[in-house]
């Protein structure tokens, strides 16, 4: 129990929690242990959002200290968003009020009914880092506010070196493969996320494709010319793998083919999607989700990876971050929606990742010229029904909370431009996700081999 | 000793010998005297020549290798050196908001408002542009100095051109050029910032960009493109965020040059400089050199990209991925190496001579080197590039066949995860640092390949080669603007082989596998043909190319 009280406690790096949620609290961490241990359908849906969210203008604080401090540096360069344009939210264990950025406008209503939680100042991190520890050398993750790196990091979480593998196809690693041959991962988008040692994902087109037209070999018909022909490339196939490339190509043809016998019809959906590239993949993922659950021999456990790009925002963003948070929170509320109607919104789980957050500080300084540079700690989003909604986690930083302090050169900034050091690791965040998922105490410090910095292993939304 | 074990080369002994000698005389400093042997013992072999142009232009054609033979290497190289540039018009420059004579769906609107004419005009260059090479390397700039064309404002075919134009008038000059023209190009300042970088909150993009995609990398290298580890086993930076910042400041103060016609900003023009909004303060810059506060924005700009042009890093870190791009993904450290020193010096002490490194990679001895000798060697072909060898194989031709294809192929592409001149991010299309899954074995081109493309491309093949239909290819649109001739192959030359199936693979095997073909691959299609009736020779041919095409034997250029 000592460990669940931590994380609890972690909620909301707020220390002064009333007996009762406390309580609430622990019977929380009770549900994660029944989940873990249950063996119903579960899955995993990742949004990467490419180019790097400005977390800073998607959640801001309301409380006129949090706010004023907001507006002193994003005011003048016309990059604050206007207090009465946030979407309120009022977490359960903080006093103060927060704003969601207004593209979110969908999904903020799942943060009141408890569907929808926001995870703090998260970011690659070998070991937790203070600012003393960060200008004193401790180890930091390799080619900080680099887009390339800080990628790999968030969707590999590994930070001390450069990973081949990424901790959903990880994940995957530790369930094998499906009854039928089906990888437990599904990606949408291209991402190290979807490889692991063992897992090779399957990669899909978004819908509007239909699920029994994904991957299908045309111009075979029946006539003997035409099976012999297939024989020929069934074969030659299967030859010439001395070649390293060859045999990676042909690997990955030969899954297409085998798994796409599978997929033998289109299920349809009530839910709607909005046509937009997010919504049309997470319209896919639903599609699939329902299509596995008629299967023969359904996964019981499913990852899915799809990915936005766009958030690079060194310039123009307002009107841009708007446009794709926007799409982001259109596409999530759809996506929960189906998750309803398909009754699985307990057993799905869908969170964001992006490359960083970006600097406090704008560049640029009038019009369209408007926008941020690379940074580091962010806000992330984790959507569900199974989700303790409607609060903040994290690891509390020096001044209590899970909040960098919005302050250029401040006790939170690596610089001078409001880039903020990570209280919370993408490892612990991650390994919340995979634990709920049911990846055991064995296997997660496999999975996530930089876990054992942290004394602190899971952070309580789940 | 000798690197060289090529079963398929005749002079095999002494070419190694010379081409082992041809880079003692190219360190030596006399690059001019570094002719490919083989030019000088005679007719190159069809099917080395044919390799020869897999590497060097968007595809071999039964003309080009007679070309090859006729001239040997060194020739061709030299005549695709001076060939004319195909290369892109100027288009005119229009407004922001389409006025209402130029409406969605019309001609005027594909026109000026999306990526097409640069898109059909990059295929058909690469179809029938008789400048091969430029082109090829021209694209493989492009996949470093990346700009995304629908990035810098609606697609604006206009807007893209003179940098495209800047990629082909560059891509055999000097690296330094190239940094320059790049640097100052309107489409790369509106992609990556550059333009309106103002002094009172420099924007770190392009600075940033430059120093990691563009030019040095993150990791200080050894020449040989190995990364060098400092005492505790770890990677050497080779710049940090101060130095990001110093850049920034470095770059600040350029904005697009003045409007050639009122309202609409001038992507034609290199940008210029406006002082006042420069940042005159000192920097410390690579390798901790400084340069002086109060010089002008085209002062610091100069030496801000000379500071970048003389690192070490520069001729391993490009050298290293011309490489990938053109022959092989897993280029051995030697390999980099001579070509990093070709890159430092050209033989007559020029640092950065494009063309010195273009043909040294071309003529290096691993280029010719035996497939059989190294399971890493070879890159799988880009969709683009994969198209193009197709379409040029079998002459493509319009629909009809009366005439030229309208390269509208970039839908296929786009099928198969390549948007030409949309690449996704300012990371290309597919990292220089990918692996085949699975293996640590580098295949930058697989970052495109899935198990949806695999399907693709062998689609993509059988709407250009149908076995079981009489017509083949894209359709020419009546009445739809973007296709207006369409595309189709031409099998008649391959007609008179269809009675002899071993002859017809083997003709095919020569064009397509440059003579690499399997024995048992060789046996299969062999099968597969004769299962086809002989009084449908057109079908026996469509067969066996479906089979090479589909295959990644041939979607591995070895």
């Amino acid at each position: 129990m000592t460990l669940s009280r931590r994380e609890f406690l972690l909620r909301s790096g707020c220390g002064a929690l009333s007996a009762a949620a406390l309580a609430s609290g622990i019977d929380r961490f009770g549900l994660v242990h029944a989940y873990a241990q249950g063996t119903g359908y579960k899955a995993l849906v990742c949004i990467f959002l490419g180019g790097g969210n400005d977390g800073n203008n998607t959640v801001v604080p309301l409380d006129p200290t949090g706010y004023g401090a907001y507006a002193s540096v994003r005011s003048a360069a016309g990059l604050a968003i206007l207090q009465d344009s946030l979407l309120p939210i009022k977490p359960k264990s903080i006093g103060t009020d927060f704003g969601l950025h207004p593209g979110l406008a969908m999904v903020h209503p799942l943060f009141a009914s408890g569907q929808l939680a926001i995870v703090s100042n998260v970011g690659p991190l070998i070991q937790p880092l203070s600012k003393a520890d960060y200008q004193g050398g401790s180890p930091r993750p390799y080619q900080l506010f680099s887009h390339s790196d800080q990628i790999s990091q968030w969707q590999t979480s590994v930070s001390s070196t450069v990973s081949g593998t990424g901790w959903g196809g990880r994940i995957a690693d530790t369930f094998g493969g499906g009854p039928s041959g089906s990888p437990v991962l599904t990606a949408l988008a291209g991402g190290v996320f979807t490889r692991g040692q063992t897992t090779n994902p399957l990669t899909v087109a978004p819908a509007p494709t239909a699920l029994n037209q994904l991957l299908v070999l045309n111009g075979f018909g029946t006539a003997s010319d035409e099976q012999a022909r297939l024989n020929a490339m069934n074969n030659i196939r299967s030859i010439d793998l001395s070649s390293r490339l060859v045999a990676g190509a042909s690997n990955i043809m030969q899954q297409a083919i085998d798994l796409g016998k599978a997929f033998n019809v289109n299920p349809t959906l009530s839910t709607g999607f909005p046509n937009t590239s997010l919504g049309n993949q997470l319209q896919q993922v639903a599609k699939l989700i329902k299509f596995n659950s008629t299967a023969s021999a359904p996964l019981s456990r499913q990852i899915f990876f799809c990915s936005l790009g766009g958030f690079d925002t060194h310039q123009n963003q307002v009107a841009t971050q708007n446009t794709l948070l926007t799409q982001v929170g259109q596409a999530m509320k759809a996506f929960y929606d189906a998750t309803v109607e398909l009754q699985v919104d307990s057993k799905v789980v869908t969170f964001t990742l992006s490359d960083f957050s970006r600097t406090f500080q704008p560049s640029g300084s009038a019009g369209n010229t408007v926008g941020t540079d690379h940074a580091w700690g962010n806000y992330h989003l984790v959507m569900g029904g199974s989700v303790f909604g409607g609060d903040f986690y994290g690891v509390p930083g020096l001044n209590g909370t899970v909040f960098p302090t919005l302050q250029l050169s401040g006790p939170d900034d690596t610089d001078t431009r409001g880039r903020w050091i990570p209280t919370t690791s993408v490892d612990q965040y991650a390994a919340t996700l995979a634990s709920w998922f049911g990846v055991d105490a064995t296997n997660i410090n496999t999975v996530f081999p930089e876990l054992k910095n942290f004394s602190i292993q899971r952070l309580g939304f789940l | 000793m000798c690197p060289l074990r090529n079963s398929k080369f005749p002079l095999r002994h002494e070419v190694c010998l010379l081409l082992v000698a041809g880079c003692v005389i190219s360190f030596l400093g006399v690059s001019d005297a570094w002719t490919h042997p083989a030019a000088q013992y005679g007719t190159p072999p069809a099917t080395a020549a044919a390799r020869f142009l897999q590497q060097s232009t968007w595809g071999p054609t039964s003309d080009s290798i007679s070309r090859v033979q006729t001239l040997g290497y060194d020739q061709f190289l030299q005549e695709q050196f001076s060939a004319p540039i195909s290369s892109y018009p100027t288009l005119p420059l229009v407004p922001s908001t389409p006025t209402t004579d130029c409406p969605a769906n019309s001609v005027c609107r594909r026109d000026n408002y999306t990526l097409y004419p640069v898109q059909t005009r990059f295929f058909t260059n690469a179809l029938y542009g008789d400048d091969q090479l430029r082109q090829r390397v021209a694209f493989a700039l492009h996949q470093i100095f990346v700009v995304d064309g629908n990035a810098i404002g609606q697609g604006y075919p206009s807007r893209l051109t003179p940098y495209l134009q800047t990629l082909d008038r560059d891509a055999f000059g000097n690296f330094r050029q190239l940094m320059y023209d790049i640097t100052l190009n309107a489409a790369m300042g509106a992609y990556l910032n550059m333009a309106n970088n103002n002094k009172s909150a420099p924007n770190e993009n392009y600075a940033r960009e430059i120093l990691q995609l563009f030019t040095i990398g993150l990791n200080r290298l050894n020449p040989d493109g190995s990364v060098v580890q400092d005492a505790q086993n770890q990677n050497v930076p080779t710049y940090d965020q101060p130095t990001v910042t110093a850049f920034a400041r470095a770059f600040t103060g350029w904005t697009y040059e003045a409007v050639q016609t009122p309202g609409i900003t001038n992507f034609i023009n290199p940008m210029r400089a406006v002082q006042t909004n420069h940042d005159v303060g000192a920097k410390t810059l690579l390798r901790g050199v400084t340069i002086p506060a109060n010089q002008t924005a085209l002062k610091d700009l100069n030496d801000a990209l000379d500071n970048i042009f003389q690192d070490p890093n520069v001729g391993p870190f490009i050298g290293r991925q011309l490489i990938q791009h053109l022959v092989t993904s897993n280029p051995s450290p030697s390999y980099v190496a001579r070509i990093t020193g070709v890159f430092n010096d050209n033989g007559l002490g020029v640092r950065g001579d494009l063309q010195a490194v273009v043909r040294a990679i071309l003529m290096d001895a691993e280029a010719f080197s035996s497939i059989d000798s190294n399971p890493q060697s070879g890159h799988l072909i880009h969709p683009a590039l994969f198209i193009t060898n197709l379409l040029r194989a079998f002459n493509a031709r319009s629909a009809d066949g009366t005439g030229q294809s309208d390269g509208y192929l970039d839908p296929q592409s786009v099928n198969m995860g390549m948007d030409v001149f949309s690449p996704p991010s300012v990371f290309s299309y597919f990292s220089p640092f990918g692996t085949v899954p699975g293996s640590s074995t580098r295949g930058p081109e697989f970052g495109l390949l899935n198990t949806s493309t695999a399907i693709r491309r062998a689609n993509f093949v059988n709407t250009m080669v149908p076995p079981n239909a009489m017509a083949s290819g894209i359709a020419a649109g009546v009445n739809y603007p973007f296709n207006p001739k369409g595309t189709s192959l031409d099998f008649s030359a391959f007609l008179p082989l269809a009675g002899d199936p071993a002859a017809l693979v083997d003709t095919l095997n020569n064009l397509m596998l440059s003579g690499e073909m399997s024995s048992q691959m060789r046996t299969s299609i062999i099968t597969a043909v004769q299962a086809v009736a002989s009084s449908n020779p057109l079908k026996r041919v469509r067969t066996a190319a479906y089979l090479i095409a589909s295959s990644s034997q041939y979607q591995v250029e070895r």
